[in-house]
């Protein structure tokens, strides 16, 4: 009988970092866009 | 502000980190140990058809199981092994009667096997779920980075704003609202003001589609 290979737990893995890894990217650019705002006045 | 009130965004923050720093590790050890007893040959193989199967109820059943020949598997979509815990609810190919080849460490599947040509792609389910979670982070994310952004470009507002939640996005980006000096400030973070919104629009847009309008 043939079977096709649903999972297997040596080629899970790399996709585990596409949310985390974007996630991180997305919030290195934000607290650095955040930051870059000049200090002004203060009330 | 309050001491109190100043520790309060690196709590959070410190929370976060530790959190994903510990899940982290949680998981990759249980995945290294699955592969470490592949790798060594330390696995059992059973091969037939899927009986007993019961799916998980987001509302009652908290695991899906079924059984192969003697053997009884159960796992869940919220319950993170390393090893297989895709649930038919949300996406999984397992279904009652499939002849499958499991390969498994203990109760954990490491391997698995179908040979039914005919059964729903489990890959359109996976996707539906990772795009609407995608989607909801987008529009959280997005959302903070404007509110963070907003908050540092207070410091140019004519009128102190009285609330942590400031007022209306219209007030905000309302250049009469801020100082000369905070008008061309302001100005110059538009581009990133708008992709925030787009972002925002986008990330709701995905989240509602994958979540509630794509079935059949």
């Amino acid at each position: 009988m043939h079977y096709d290979v649903v999972f297997d737990v040596n080629t899970v893995g790399y996709e585990a970092w596409l949310f985390p890894g974007g996630m991180l990217i997305f919030a290195v650019i934000a607290v650095l866009v955040v930051r870059s705002v000049p200090p002004g006045p203060v009330w | 502000m309050t001491p109190v009130l100043r520790a309060v965004p690196y709590l959070v923050y410190g929370f976060a980190v530790l959190f994903t720093v510990f899940s982290f590790v949680g998981t990759y050890v249980q995945l290294a140990r699955l592969r470490a007893a592949v790798g060594s040959g330390r696995v059992q193989v059973v091969e037939g058809q899927v009986t007993d199967f019961t799916p998980l109820s987001d509302f009652g059943n908290k695991s899906e199981s079924f059984r192969v020949s003697d053997h009884w598997f159960a796992y869940s979509d919220y319950s993170v092994t390393g090893g297989f815990n895709n649930t038919s609810t949300h996406g999984g190919p397992i279904r009652e009667g499939l002849p499958v080849r499991v390969t498994y460490v203990g109760n954990t599947i490491v391997r698995l096997e179908v040979a039914d040509p005919k059964r729903p792609s489990s890959h359109t389910g996976r996707s539906r779920v990772l795009l609407s979670t995608l989607g909801l982070l987008v529009f959280a994310a997005a959302g903070a980075a404007y509110v963070s952004l907003i908050r540092r470009l207070a410091r140019y507002r004519l009128v102190r704003p009285t609330s942590w939640q400031h007022d209306s996005w219209v007030q905000e980006l309302n250049p009469n609202n801020y100082s000369h000096d905070g008008q061309v400030v302001l100005g110059g973070f538009r581009p990133w003001i708008r992709a925030l919104f787009v972002l925002e629009v986008l990330g709701a847009i995905i989240f509602l589609k994958f979540s509630f309008f794509a079935h059949g």
